[in-house]
């Protein structure tokens, strides 16, 4: 299969690899995974006071299509509110990507990590 | 013979649907079904019958793959109860245990860019070999008395197994580089 440009940008060139620490109040932390093909995904987003996410980091076990989608999430997520961080579809990734329909989940993937993380950081508030 | 392409694969092989399968009861239950239905054995039949032959031989051998591996084995019994265990849509796992996949994972990056990793390749065989064994034990007794509540965890713990057996593969494939 051959992947998109796009895919292979990403791959070969993945924006904001690392990890945060995940006891810092202000970094929520989404960890998700695909059974089917053993991939794992944390993504880690560091919100401001005001409610704004700061900055991503990722790091991501699994094919190019995975990796491409977390690292691009990474940079959609930077300077949005948390409730415009939690409106980026999965559809939005995949089309951005150019995905192939066996390679949709990958997207899934990335669009629940979103979810996790700010889920996450949302439960420090409390 | 028609009807036994339609049989599930404990029924093909007259097995009640269990975890707890003799696997060398198995096999000898599979040797003598595809001795039976062996191609060679219709020859001079219709070719309508060869051709359901040739199915159900397809069949057989699929059924045996299937039952032979606990997790296939487990999945499959899943199925059987309507529970779907890969549903893309379902990213949910537990985090301390996607954590600690990460990790290994982690571990067995480090040794691809290190020589002389012989021990830690073996320590980490062992690492997964044991979160492997607890998982299928732990499968046994939720087949063996069958609730709501044993399925899902049953669910659970192959979608867990499926990591390690990444996680072994990979690692084959990793002690097959140094050799």
């Amino acid at each position: 299969m051959a992947y998109s440009e796009k895919v292979l940008d990403h791959y070969e060139n993945p924006r904001n690899v690392g990890t945060f620490d995940k006891d810092d109040s202000s970094v929520g932390t989404g960890m998700v995974g695909a059974p089917a093909c053993g991939d794992v995904m944390k993504l880690q987003l560091k919100v401001s006071d005001k409610g704004v996410i700061e900055d991503a980091k990722f790091k991501t076990y699994g094919c190019g299509s995975a990796i491409a989608s977390s690292s691009l999430v990474t940079e959609w997520v930077k300077g949005k509110s948390i409730d415009e961080a939690l409106e980026i579809k999965n559809t939005d990734i995949a089309e951005e990507l150019a995905l192939p329909p066996v390679k949709i989940h990958c997207s899934v993937l990335a669009e629940d990590a979103i979810k996790a993380a700010i889920e996450d950081y949302k439960g420090k508030q409390k | 013979m028609l009807s036994d392409l339609t049989k599930n694969y404990f029924e093909l092989f007259s097995l009640d649907a269990s975890f707890d399968l003799d696997l060398d009861d198995l096999e000898s239950r599979f040797r003598k079904l595809q001795k039976e239905f062996h191609p060679d054995r219709f020859v001079s039949v219709s070719e309508q019958e060869r051709r359901i032959a040739m199915q159900l031989t397809a069949h057989i051998n699929e059924a045996y793959q299937t039952l032979i591996k606990p997790l296939s084995r487990g999945s499959y019994m899943l199925k059987l109860n309507d529970i779907n265990v890969n549903d893309e849509s379902d990213t949910k796992m537990d985090a301390s245990f996607l954590m600690e996949q990460m990790e290994l994972r982690e571990q067995l990056d480090e040794m691809k860019n290190n020589n002389d990793q012989e021990e830690k390749i073996q320590e980490l065989t062992l690492t997964i070999k044991s979160g492997q064994v607890k998982r299928i034990n732990e499968l046994q007794k939720c087949f063996k008395t069958v609730t709501d509540e044993s399925l899902i965890h049953a669910r659970n713990l192959i979608r867990e197994l499926q990591f390690f057996e990444k996680m072994a593969t990979q690692l084959e494939e990793l002690d097959d580089d140094f050799l």
